[in-house]
């Protein structure tokens, strides 16, 4: 029944939905004229005829589910200006995944609905949100204890054998390999490039993929060196996840990295051994290293060659000096020998001397023996003498004198006649000679 | 048969340049020890400025 529900009294009113929108939107207009600094993610960021499209999002606190979204819009001047002077500030390309601080004014369109007008924005809500997620990371790393396990390595002696880690187009390579090879100080370089997505979303995979490249083959590697290319500012996100900080920082090699910008690092440039700030800067710290490494060697060489020559200049003089002390010394020798000559000849004649007077001293005493002993010597010689004239008298030849003879028979005394028989030579011995005669006759 | 290490070479030139310093050689020592630095000091320079067998073997493996 149409007509029966329906009084003539009160009928209410219907808009349009034209009419009800444009209320809304003058509502809107009224009730917030003003502009709005708000916090929000990028879900959604296009780009057509220069204006710039995008979607807001927030999400829950776990990070999953979205409690509000709402669309927006950068009108092509706005958005010539805000994309690059964001993308200077923070090093990070303005695309989906970002949180930033907008300035807006909500507008409503009949058509089109709800939206939000970008007039500016803060980029060190940005960075102040990339930084508390790059601390977030470094805290994770911490807690794993593998946070400096990549500065805690030794760098080698000599960085000859380099992998590097780049863009395979960029210039950065071919300049850091072309000072390598034409270095001043002549040392040998040998590198190898190992080709990776250094922008956008590929950049995390990509590099866990050469670095696995490089492990494999570490002992033929002395160093690792990860460079980009100079240009424009270009998208460092891909730099700041956790597996690729996890595995820079506990890559047995040590790692030197030219990624960010100085005075906003990536997490891989605050984990890695080394940071520099372009690829001409990380030639130049391994030439570097080289050139200490030829310094030691100098410095080696010359305190040697020092130490060498004052060792023999030393032995030299000591040498000299003896020499020098040698005619002194024989000199001193030939005295000494001389003075111990005199000593001798001296004691010689003293000893002498002390014996001839020990002799003399002996003399008068035997004298005095020699004196005491000549009465005995004469009486003795008397007794002599007595004997002596004993025997003369005792002698045949007084008897023989006399005219007696010695009658001898083979050279026996014969005293009796009988003991001859005729035949016998006998001697006679006369005063004066001897007489040979053969016995005869006997008679009694 | 592996290639003496840089750091170790280095270590036994720098033992040989304290011995000098120290004046603990005889003269007849100086000669071999000498020759035996000059020896460590060539290989090292090779090592900054030329590629070493590894190196070699490396380029080769990669054509």
């Amino acid at each position: 029944m149409v007509n029966n529900q329906w009084s003539t009294v009160d009928e209410p009113k219907a808009l349009s939905l034209l009419e009800l929108n444009e209320l809304v939107k003058q509502t809107l207009e009224l009730g917030m004229p003003e502009a709005y600094w708000v916090q929000a993610e990028l879900s959604e960021v296009r780009v057509n005829g220069g204006h710039c499209y995008v979607e807001f999002v927030q999400k829950d606190k776990r990070g999953n589910g979205l409690i509000a979204k709402a669309r927006g819009i950068i009108w092509r001047n706005v958005y010539g200006v805000l994309k690059p002077y964001f993308e200077q500030t923070t090093g990070q390309l303005f695309t989906a995944g970002i949180k930033v601080l907008v300035e807006v004014s909500v507008t409503f369109h009949e058509l089109y609905g709800y939206s939000l007008t970008v007039t500016d924005i803060d980029p060190s809500y940005t960075l102040g949100d990339m930084a508390r997620k790059r601390q977030e990371i470094l805290r994770q790393l911490e807690a794993d204890g593998v946070l400096n396990l990549n500065k805690e390595l030794e760098l080698p002696l000599l960085p000859k054998r380099v992998a590097v880690i780049s863009s395979a187009t960029a210039a950065g390579y071919g300049d850091f390999s072309n000072q390598l090879a034409n270095n001043s100080g002549g040392f040998y370089f040998h590198t190898e490039l190992f080709p990776a997505i250094m922008q956008g979303d590929g950049v995390e995979q990509s590099i866990l993929n050469v670095l696995g490249q490089i492990y494999d083959r570490e002992e033929q590697f002395d160093i690792v060196v990860i460079i980009r290319g100079g240009g424009a500012t270009s998208d460092l996100s891909g730099f700041d996840t956790y597996d690729l900080a996890s595995a820079v920082a506990q890559f047995p090699l040590p790692i030197i990295t030219g990624i960010g910008h100085v005075r906003d690092d990536t997490v891989l440039d605050m984990v890695s051994h080394t940071r520099v700030k372009t690829p001409t800067a990380a030639a130049e710290f391994l030439i570097g290293m080289m050139q200490l490494a030829a310094d030691e060697l100098n410095e080696l060489t010359l305190r040697m060659n020092k130490g060498v020559s004052l060792l023999l200049t030393e032995s030299k003089e000591r040498l000299l000096r003896l020499q020098a002390r040698i005619p002194a010394k024989a000199m001193q020798r030939v005295a000494d020998g001389k003075l111990y000559l005199q000593n001798i000849k001296h004691r010689i004649l003293q000893t002498a001397m002390q014996h001839v007077s020990r002799q003399q001293q002996t003399l008068p005493q035997l004298q005095h023996l020699l004196q005491m002993a000549l009465p005995q010597i004469e009486k003795y010689r008397y007794q002599l003498m007595l004997l002596q004239q004993k025997v003369v008298d005792a002698s045949p030849d007084k008897l023989l004198a006399k005219g007696y003879s010695i009658t001898l028979k083979n050279g026996k005394v014969v005293k009796d006649a009988f003991q001859l028989h005729p035949g016998d030579e006998i001697i006679t011995r006369l005063k004066q000679g001897e007489v040979n005669s053969i016995v005869n006759k006997l008679t009694s | 048969m592996k290639e003496e290490p840089y750091s170790h070479a280095l270590a036994r030139l720098q033992k040989i340049v304290a011995q000098i310093d120290s004046g603990e050689l005889e003269i007849d020592q100086l000669a071999d020890k000498i020759k035996e630095a000059n020896a460590i000091i060539a290989f090292c320079n090779d090592k900054l400025t030329k590629a070493d067998e590894e190196i070699k073997k490396l380029s080769a493996e990669k054509q």
